[in-house]
């Protein structure tokens, strides 16, 4: 399985520090600050993982991790949200994401998350 | 000039054709009532508590209807009494208040009026001296009884119009200030995962930079902490009433209080008044008072906390020694966003208004033995039997 990590989150500024974080932490990782962009990206097999923003213009997270899993199955991902109790938070993780992470967000743990999640 | 406007209630009297022979009339009856007073009293509420709806505003359990009893019979007894001036309007009105506050649906208000109408004419018709007495006076029964009616359905309208006002400005302003709360959270994401990666890159840095980047982490935990109670402010939570002691209340909120510069005094009457609130909200009320009494009071001022029991009522009374509310903010005092600090953001007070409705209460501006402001809030009692007068 691959370990690249999909990084997609309309605020640029946040998904450029995560690709920055996750490099630091050994992993290799792409940004996206447009979901279409990103699902066009995501060929079958390039990404092991995919870190996702639930809140996005035009396709929400939700919308995206589905489209993901149906061009590549055995993708797994992570979500992100400012909103705790949006109903996007149940959805995701009854689409089967792994987490979701709160924001602001806590790099030490969000790591050892995906550290799990490559490992599993 | 204009002739002095007339009161809501002379305006009223008017109406229903109440006149100085329904006063006699009145006050005549009164004595052949009096007797009866308990035993219409008792038919009243178990007529209502037979009744599943009406039964269902009562949340106090025996002692509340104990007391309501109570407060019935002075009620019959003001009814013949008199005099039916604006003191007299004024307390009818608290009634219909009252009303708004428990949710009790208006038609009940009619059927039981009813009740009490049947049980006097009955009374009236048994003791008159002559048929012709008998007439005149269920005349003037009939009147005060319509008078009562229309003070409650006009206070119930009022006061449930303005309570929809309120909930509803305050339901918009919770919508729009947790759309703000949770989109500040994505900048705060991009300052805390910026500030991780400095301090990889700096590794050990002198001094003064690592005590920059401290800050600025204290800081973005800082607004996470105030966005995540705003977003508590404004999510609803039902009331789940118990009984409590005023004393146990009043030290849990001194335990969960932040910190008090100003000297703090509690004066809690003995014994301790027992009340009936959601514990969570009501230490919540008391801490946002206490709190803002510290800090208006300072390190030099005082503030005094004081519970007693004043009729159907716990009264605890939150003074300080501090300058004082401003008069212009005075009436809007209770509203969202309206505030006296430099740093505040105006949710605390409408919060505790809130709260202190959702458990039968009230809170208000008064004043007390201290110069600064004084906040009175009125929860239920509980009351045991022979309590009340």
């Amino acid at each position: 399985m691959s370990h690249r990590i999909l990084v997609v989150d309309d605020n640029r500024d946040l998904a450029e520090n995560l690709v920055e974080i996750l490099e630091d932490a050994g992993f290799s990782a792409d940004f996206f600050d447009d979901p279409t962009t990103a699902l066009h990206a995501a060929v079958p097999g390039r990404y092991g993982i995919a870190l996702i923003d639930l809140r996005m213009p035009g396709m929400d997270g939700v919308e995206l991790h589905r489209a993901l899993k149906r061009l590549d199955p055995a993708l797994k991902a992570i979500a992100m949200t400012a909103f705790a109790r949006d109903e996007r938070v149940r959805c995701a993780l009854g689409d089967g994401m792994i987490a979701v992470f709160p924001k602001p967000m806590n790099a030490a743990n969000l790591i050892v998350q995906l550290r799990q999640a490559v490992a599993a | 000039m204009a002739p002095p406007e007339e009161h809501l209630f002379e305006e009223i009297k008017r109406y229903v054709g109440f006149s100085a022979t329904d006063e006699a009339n009145l006050r005549r009856v009164g004595p052949r009532i009096a007797p009866h007073a308990r035993e219409i009293t008792e038919d009243f509420y178990r007529r209502i508590l037979n009744h599943p709806n009406a039964r269902s505003a009562f949340t106090g359990g025996d002692a509340q209807v104990e007391s309501l009893k109570c407060t019935l019979v002075v009620w019959m007894r003001e009814l013949f009494d008199g005099p039916w001036d604006l003191a007299y309007y004024e307390r009818r009105a608290r009634i219909g208040r009252r009303h708004v506050a428990i949710d009790l649906p208006q038609q009940y208000m009619f059927t039981a009026m009813s009740v009490i109408r049947s049980h006097l004419v009955r009374i009236v018709l048994d003791t008159a001296a002559t048929p012709e007495e008998a007439h005149g006076e269920i005349f003037s029964v009939d009147r005060v009884l319509d008078l009562e009616l229309a003070v409650m359905l006009h206070t119930y309208r009022e006061n449930s119009l303005t309570r929809l006002q309120q909930s509803e400005r305050l339901a918009t302003f919770g919508q729009f200030a947790a759309s703000i709360a949770h989109e500040l959270r994505n900048p705060l994401g991009v300052i805390e995962s910026s500030s991780f990666l400095l301090r990889k890159r700096l590794g050990a840095p002198a001094e003064p930079v690592a005590r920059h980047l401290d800050k600025i982490d204290a800081q973005v935990q800082m607004s996470n902490r105030i966005i995540t109670s705003l977003l508590d402010l404004v999510r609803e939570r039902p009331s789940v009433p118990r009984d409590l002691s005023a004393r146990e209340l009043v030290s849990s909120a001194q335990d969960t209080l932040p910190s008090c510069v100003a000297s703090l005094r509690i004066e809690v009457a003995d014994p301790a008044p027992v009340l009936r609130a959601d514990p969570d909200q009501a230490r919540q009320i008391l801490v946002n008072l206490i709190s803002n009494a510290c800090e208006a009071a300072g390190a030099e001022g005082s503030v005094v906390v004081s519970a007693r029991a004043d009729g159907d009522a716990v009264v605890f009374l939150v003074n300080d020694s501090g300058p004082g509310i401003d008069p212009t903010i005075r009436k809007r005092l209770f509203e969202p966003l309206v505030t006296t600090k430099v740093r505040g953001i105006g949710l605390g007070l409408a919060l505790c208004r809130r709260l202190a409705e959702r458990n039968e209460g009230t809170i208000a501006l008064t004043t007390g033995p201290l110069p600064g402001a004084a906040f009175e809030l009125r929860l239920p009692a509980v009351t045991t039997r022979g309590e009340q007068a």
